[in-house]
């Protein structure tokens, strides 16, 4: 990450390098569930490690699942 | 001709009604728009994660189909006004994945479980509730006959003497509001 630029800095731990362990895909539950809190709250990157291409996949899969009754909105 | 993944939500009262007359219906829709169904199957039968159209459970079934992109929004249009269909999702995919070719599993097992289960537990969590209100209720009741039962054994005891009165009347505030408590 570019730590020069104060602009753009991301706060908290340096950047990681965190691979997905699961498809990211809206049919795979038990792994999206695994990446949310128990009040289904997606976990920031900050938690997850993505990279940002990722966290939009798992954005993307998450919301999609709770459109089908998958995943509750809300706990 | 792209090849797109649907996955729909299927009224389970449909789907009781028969599989095999309701997954004709199905892909009759995929059909008259000229979409080519590569595979089509039941993906699960699963209790939703909040009520759609009042319903509580449906059946999931995902097909994976070759369609012209024009014929995608007659496809949205249709399956919105199809009664069966409680809701849908109608995704591009680059290829078929692998798993998409196995067969379904233990379709004919959960078939027969699948109205069971649905059936049993829209009429065990009523039972759940009457039971669980009716123990409490059977509680208050209890409380109530205990209380009952030592003030008339009280007031038998009051007709003795008028001083055990006023001993009775201090007893007898006593258990009411032991019953009270219980009553918590």
């Amino acid at each position: 990450m570019a730590y020069g630029n104060k602009k753009f800095r991301r706060f908290g731990s340096e950047a990681s390098n965190v691979k997905p362990d699961g498809e990211l895909d809206y049919k795979n539950i038990p792994y999206l569930s695994s990446l949310m809190s128990p009040q289904f709250r997606i976990y920031p990157r900050k938690r997850t490690g993505f990279s940002g291409k990722d966290q939009r996949k798992l954005k993307r899969a998450i919301k999609r699942a709770r459109f089908l009754a998958l995943i509750p909105y809300t706990s | 001709m792209k090849t797109y993944e649907a996955m729909l939500l299927l009224d389970n009262r449909e789907v009781k009604k028969g599989w095999d007359s309701l997954k004709e219906k199905v892909d009759g829709v995929f059909k008259k728009h000229g979409a080519e169904i590569i595979v089509a199957k039941r993906w699960d039968e699963r209790k939703l994660a909040y009520e759609i159209k009042k319903q509580r459970r449906a059946t999931y079934y995902l097909a994976y189909i070759k369609a012209s992109p024009d014929s995608l929004a007659k496809l949205n249009f249709d399956f919105k006004l199809a009664e069966p269909v409680l809701r849908h999702l109608l995704l591009k995919v680059d290829e078929v994945p692998a798993e998409a070719f196995e067969p379904e599993k233990e379709f004919q097992v959960e078939a027969s479980t699948e109205e069971e289960t649905g059936a049993s537990e829209k009429t065990e969590k009523p039972e759940e509730e009457l039971t669980s209100e009716g123990e409490s209720l059977a509680v208050d009741v209890v409380a109530e006959v205990v209380s009952a039962s030592e003030v008339e054994v009280i007031e038998e005891s009051v007709e003795g003497s008028t001083e055990a009165s006023l001993e009775a009347e201090d007893e007898g505030s006593s258990p009411l509001s032991e019953g009270e408590t219980k009553n918590d």
